[in-house]
């Protein structure tokens, strides 16, 4: 019997360890769901199992039989119960996700993750419409000028001032990928040489920033930081405002291995809404925002009637290919006439799409850019696209 | 070896495992992100202080600890239950809404 005990206590615990290791490390909250609940009762019902095999005795096995019956009723129902939540909460699936096999069996809400929630809420009453606001993450790519262009123009509009974010990846930079036995020094002096490359590129970003805003004589803030991109863009998007960053050049500013996507990489971290820039763009005289149906586009439309970046722009409404185009309409009437203003046609798919700035309303973040690329095939690419 | 040092030795590495298991859970609700992330860890680490008190049992020799195991078993299913309810609205915080 005590042999039996031990197999089962060492087994559970092991099962245990399994479930907890799949909290810890799988990347989005349903996987980590599916670890918790389903191992965690493994383990706990074997290690009750294997008390009552240590002390076998009518009363010990009444309670662990009890015991192990309530664990297997309540633990798929709590798992249940939170997985429903989550997806009805609106909490964000992995990027990788190949299929959503709920998508319009259930009616999906918008969570932010809290971390950017308690930083920025689009839309929401709370966002007091203060003095708008200009966040730039410097870029020393070919756009860096196009880039503190735009946001100059748009500080000159509204009469704010213009921040910049000078930051350097260095989490990128000091992974100089896997180091051979003996090649430590030469990795640690990698490491150096990459970081200081970038910051050498960033002061020179940085001055012709400077540069530039005291010619427009407009007031300005710079900051420094080095570390994760994402988390540092994260808490420092205005509150009322626009972030602008470059779409193509990543925040190692050449000197490592970049990003494919920065916007993709960026609003996948829970960084939006956010402008992306990919050309010069000036004067803005037309923004279309594609519209999906759900809440989450109504929620970037109601943030960009109450922040509305470009005030003298004509602003287009246009349904995304499988999105209801009444619901749509509905829906754009309600947030137009919250504002007090005369709602504008949804316009036809067919249309061309010839717009400065377009706005992705869109809250299946896996196809967010997939939907950028669709629309802007047939036509030159929008130089701002902003996704909310 | 004789099954009682076997027996021994076994519960020890079991007490290691689950003190392992719950520092994994301990670090998901430290990093977040999100609420509902720290609810699924939370809900982790009740399964597992369940395990941790049936362990106590096999180390105090008290069969009173199988009663506090069910007792934490059931406040981790009602606690699990309630953050759901909370997550389905889609904020912890009653004024966000």
């Amino acid at each position: 019997m005590l042999w039996l005990s031990s197999v089962c206590l060492v087994a559970g615990a092991a099962i245990c360890l399994v479930a907890a290791a799949g909290v810890l490390r799988l990347p989005d909250f349903f996987m980590r769901m599916h670890a918790a609940t389903e191992a965690g009762v493994a383990g706990c019902g074997l290690i009750l199992i294997g008390v009552a095999f240590a002390y076998p005795s009518l009363e010990i096995w009444v309670k662990v039989v009890l015991g192990v019956g309530f664990l297997l009723v309540t633990t798929p129902i709590a798992g249940h119960l939170l997985a429903r939540a989550g997806y009805v909460g609106g909490v964000p699936l992995w990027t990788g996700t190949s299929g959503d096999e709920l998508a319009g069996a259930l009616q999906r809400g918008s969570f932010d993750q809290p971390s950017a929630r308690s930083a920025r809420r689009p839309g929401s009453p709370e966002a007091a419409p203060g003095r708008f606001q200009v966040v730039l993450a410097l870029s020393s790519g070919p756009l860096g000028d196009e880039l503190v262009a735009q946001a100059i123009a748009l500080a000159k509009a509204h009469g704010g001032e213009v921040r910049a974010m000078a930051i350097v990846d260095t989490k990128m930079l000091a992974n100089v990928g896997p180091v051979p036995l003996g090649g430590n020094h030469y990795a640690a002096r990698l490491r150096t040489t990459r970081i200081e490359e970038a910051r050498r590129r960033l002061a020179v970003s940085v001055e012709r920033f400077e540069a530039a805003v005291t010619q427009a004589g407009v007031p300005y803030g710079i900051r420094l930081d080095e570390g994760d991109p994402a988390v540092l863009l994260r808490s420092h998007l205005p509150h009322h405002g626009l972030l602008l960053i470059d779409a193509r050049h990543w925040f190692d500013h050449g000197a490592g291995e970049g990003v494919a996507d920065p916007p993709n990489h960026l609003v996948a971290r829970g960084v939006y809404p956010l402008a992306a820039i990919a050309a010069r763009a000036d004067p803005v005289e037309r923004a279309v925002l594609l519209h999906d149906g759900t809440a989450h586009s109504n929620r970037t439309l109601s943030w960009l009637l109450a922040t509305d970046p470009w005030p003298d722009t004509r602003l287009a409404i246009r349904a995304v290919e499988g999105a209801d185009e009444a619901a749509v309409a509905d829906s754009v009437r309600r947030a137009f006439a919250a504002e007090g203003r005369e709602p504008p046609q949804v316009e036809s798919r067919q249309a061309p799409l010839a717009a400065a700035v377009v706005i992705h309303g869109n809250h299946r973040h896996r196809s967010w850019i997939g939907t950028s690329r669709r629309t802007q095939s047939d036509t030159r690419p929008s130089p701002v696209v902003i996704f909310g | 070896m004789s099954a009682e040092s076997v027996h021994q030795i076994a519960v020890a590495l079991a007490a290691l495992l689950v003190l392992a298991a719950l520092v994994c859970a301990g670090i998901r609700i430290v990093r977040g992100p999100g609420g509902p992330d720290r609810v699924v860890a939370l809900d982790m680490l009740s399964l597992l202080g369940v395990a941790a008190t049936g362990l106590a049992v096999v180390v105090s020799g008290s069969a009173a600890f199988l009663d506090i195991a069910l007792g934490v078993a059931l406040v981790g299913f009602l606690t699990t239950v309630a953050f759901a309810a909370f997550i389905e609205r889609g904020s912890i915080n009653e004024e966000e809404r």
